[in-house]
């Protein structure tokens, strides 16, 4: 058996490698590429909000390149449907008999980019809640198994309000990250016009092997969650998830029960665990610290702590709260 | 390389020995400032001991629940946390401590030491926890070294430092001296009967405090009993202060009956003040004669007396009771007692040679005084004669006074107060000595106005408004 410390150099030689091979096309967003990676080896879906143009579409698909693993995109629109996106059963002509055959649809891969996820209407946003969740489609009362690793990453339009459905709380619970990407700054957009307008655009090598990429994948997800907790971190992570939570008794931020209409719930802690473990062991540890949990906590509850009308007519957001939260509640053993 | 675990320990250990050092630090002051206070409240006042050092059995108390509570405050967790803080080791010895005791042994615990291992050197026990008195010590440390230096120099310690330490004193000759010659002074022409008898009191307690067979401590009980008679402060009779007697002396000569004695001078708030009881007993008789108890006259001296070492303060009393009795003012007298406390007395009452037109006034010149246990005094015949002669040669007999009249006249010269007692014939349940001033009687809950009462309503009960005063001697008529 590797031992661990081989296993965690590993992990940060690819987990660097493939940092570095995206932002090779994506100028800027490092944290944002860093936070996608971070879901993917947690096994989790991101949500990325932003205002169009700003590479998130690259960004996936350099990713899924990187990989090596199979992508696929679904843009979606108003009268897409689920078996768009699921598949269905198509009568076939085989064998001189004529047959009901199931054609996958695009979830069938490793990386989905879905692609303005909130256009679609709730019916067809449903149909990847069961994929993302039990990584698995039912059909026609048939369960098809998805290929592992897979990793959704939605993105959604925060400015179009018209002819746009928000998506349900149940589904963005699902999403391990919401990500929101803000625009380059002049330095940025400088360095994206020398990319993209001139000569010959850079091609993404492929970071892992193809034969081995799955089993790397693999190995990376479970030494994430072999790294060590101590309980009064995990007990720190459940007083943040407390705090919260409006009408908790140990809420510690009055504004909570002021603007949030939901807290987060478990899946929340969750994130926020995992995540904290793909920190650590970017920092070279096999324990997790009190600022590997600060500094995935905005991104795994933001999405999660919904705010009610008063939030939004003060135009009060999560992340104000939530950071409120984390300066509040202490970070004792 | 350190072992995190060892480093731990050793902490551990550090911590507990420098939140002690504090703790001493704290209370080992405390407990000395204390300690010293409970001495000086117990030579001062004769507390029991179990009362006076209780502050300082609950200060040790609190010091060993302190200590008790310095060794198991400070957890493993804690320790690894602090280190963690030191080193920058982002929660390694905290998982270090806390992992194995709640999740199955780790492969990655073996890193984890050796990581933490690698922190560890850059630890540096000195500097992470320094042996140094935190603020609360220090403060306590100054203030219980600013209680000491007070109680050691404050003002109240030298009057409870000369009590406890007059009973170690021994008394010297040269003061027996100074005591009897200052006895002489009072006794010598042109002072008053007062001074005479005390002086008379003074040179008999020199006389027996000359005797070589007393012990100290029977010394001390005259010294005490002398004090009781005449009502003095134990260190202005012996061997301290004599000064004040010679000072009071003069001004009284100087100033005939006036007494402008203020406490400065030496003279107690108490004296002023003084309980009948100590007045029954002390000899106030011109003539030199032992007080004889249940005497008219004997109150009426005690009256008289009593303005001059009031400072100023003018009493018209009544003939009051038996001087042997407790008379307090408020106390309920039986009608035969108040009968006697008339101004009138009737002559059964007086005992024989006590009747104040008598010439002379005098009492008991042929009693015991070894009946009224008094200390005999070796030249009570020649101090009677003399003080007759000076009564006579001040121009009024002392016979002839009115009730608060001194043979220089009424004592309203400075006077502060007047203190008049009604007659018991003017008390209308007959009981004069139990009349007295109420100053807790009840106000009235409505003030004399003639400003009319607020509205109120038709059936709300209203307070009736009190008739003024002014007013109410017309409609009484």
């Amino acid at each position: 058996m590797t031992p661990p410390e081989e296993r965690v150099k590993e992990f940060r030689r690819l987990f660097a490698a493939l940092e570095e091979e995206v932002s090779r096309v994506i100028v800027g967003h490092r944290n944002a590429v860093r936070k996608v990676l971070t879901a993917f080896f947690a096994g989790g879906h991101v949500l990325i909000e932003g205002v169009p143009g700003l590479g998130k579409t690259l960004m996936v698909k350099s990713l899924s390149q990187a990989l090596g693993l199979s992508f696929k995109r679904i843009q979606f629109t108003p009268d897409l449907m689920p078996s768009d996106i699921v598949g269905t059963q198509v009568l076939s002509d085989g064998a001189g008999k004529r047959d009901f055959e199931f054609k996958r649809g695009p979830i069938f891969a490793n990386i989905v980019l879905a692609d303005e996820v909130n256009r679609a209407t709730p019916k067809t946003q449903s149909a990847i809640l069961e994929a993302m969740e039990e990584q698995q489609v039912t059909v026609f009362g048939e369960t098809y198994t998805l290929d592992s690793p897979f990793f959704v990453l939605a993105t959604q339009n925060p400015i179009e309000i018209e002819g746009t459905y928000p998506l349900p709380e149940a589904q963005l619970d699902r999403f391990f990250f919401k990500l929101l990407v803000h625009p380059p700054n002049s330095i940025e957009l400088t360095e994206i016009l020398a990319r993209t307008t001139a000569g010959a655009r850079y091609q993404i090598k492929q970071i892992l092997p193809t034969d081995r990429a799955h089993t790397l994948v693999e190995d990376m997800k479970t030494l994430v969650r072999e790294v060590l907790l101590a309980p009064p971190l995990s007990a720190y992570i459940a007083r943040l998830i407390a705090a919260a939570t409006p009408g908790s008794d140990q809420s510690v931020v009055s504004e909570v029960t002021q603007y949030f209409r939901y807290g987060p719930g478990p899946r929340g802690a969750q994130a926020i665990t995992l995540g904290a473990k793909v920190n650590a062991l970017l920092d070279n540890r096999v324990n997790v610290s009190f600022d590997d949990i600060t500094d995935v906590t905005l991104p795994a509850l933001r999405h999660r702590c919904l705010l009610n009308f008063q939030a939004e007519a003060e135009n009060v957001t999560a992340d104000l709260i939530v950071g409120m939260i984390l300066q509040k509640v202490a970070k004792k053993y | 390389m350190a072992s995190p675990a060892f480093l731990i320990e050793h902490i551990g250990q550090r911590i507990v020995r420098q939140k002690r050092m504090n703790v001493w630090g704290v209370f080992l002051p405390l407990i000395a400032v204390a300690a010293l206070a409970s001495r000086i409240l117990f030579l001062a006042f004769s507390l029991p001991p179990l009362l006076v050092f209780s502050p300082v059995f609950l200060f040790c108390g609190l010091m060993i629940i302190a200590l008790w509570r310095a060794k198991n405050s400070i957890g493993r967790a804690g320790i690894a946390t602090l280190i963690d803080e030191k080193t920058n080791s982002q929660e390694r010895f905290l998982t270090l401590v806390t992992v194995p005791s709640a999740q199955p042994p780790s492969p990655f615990i073996t890193l984890l030491q050796r990581q933490a291992a690698e922190q560890a050197i850059m630890f540096h026990p000195e500097q992470a926890v320094p042996f140094k008195l935190e603020k609360k010590a220090l403060l306590a440390i100054v203030g219980s070294g600013l209680c000491i230096l007070a109680l050691l120099f404050f003002p109240i310690l030298p009057t409870v430092a000369p009590q406890a330490s007059v009973s170690q004193l021994e008394i010297q000759p040269r003061d027996l001296e100074k005591l009897e010659e200052f006895a002489r002074t009072l006794m010598r022409q042109g002072t008053t009967t007062e001074e005479r008898t005390t002086g008379a009191q003074l040179l008999a307690l020199t006389e027996q405090l000359k005797d070589p067979a007393l012990s100290v401590e029977e010394k001390r009980h005259l010294i005490k009993e002398a004090q009781q008679r005449m009502n003095l402060p134990l260190p202005q009779i012996f061997p301290f202060d004599l000064q004040l007697f010679a000072n009071k002396s003069k001004n009284d000569k100087g100033e005939g009956n006036e007494n402008e004695q203020s406490p400065s001078e030496g003279q107690s708030p108490a004296k002023s003040e003084q309980n009948p009881d100590q007045l029954g007993q002390s000899p106030a008789d011109a003539s030199g004669n032992e007080p004889q108890p249940g005497s008219q006259k004997d109150g009426q001296k005690k009256e008289q007396s009593k303005p001059q070492e009031s400072g100023g303060g003018i009493k018209f009393n009544l003939p009051q009771p038996q001087s042997g009795e407790k008379r307090d003012r408020t106390d309920q007298e039986t009608p035969g007692q108040q009968q006697k406390s008339s101004q009138e007395p009737s002559p059964n009452s007086q005992a024989p040679g006590t009747d104040p037109n008598r010439p002379g006034g005098q009492t008991g010149q042929n009693q015991d005084p070894e009946k009224s246990g008094q200390i005999p005094q070796p030249q009570q015949t020649g101090r009677e004669e003399k003080g007759k002669g000076s009564t006579v040669g001040s121009g009024k007999g002392e016979r002839f006074l009115k009730p608060g009249e001194q043979p220089g006249g009424f004592l309203t010269k400075d006077a502060r107060f007047v203190k008049v007692r009604i007659p018991a014939s003017t008390d209308p349940q007959g009981r004069g000595d139990t009349l007295t001033e109420n100053y807790d009687r009840a106000q009235p809950k409505t003030p004399y106005s003639n400003a009319p009462l607020k509205d109120a309503p038709p059936d709300h009960a209203q307070l009736k408004q009190p008739i003024p005063l002014e007013y109410r001697a017309i409609l009484q008529k």
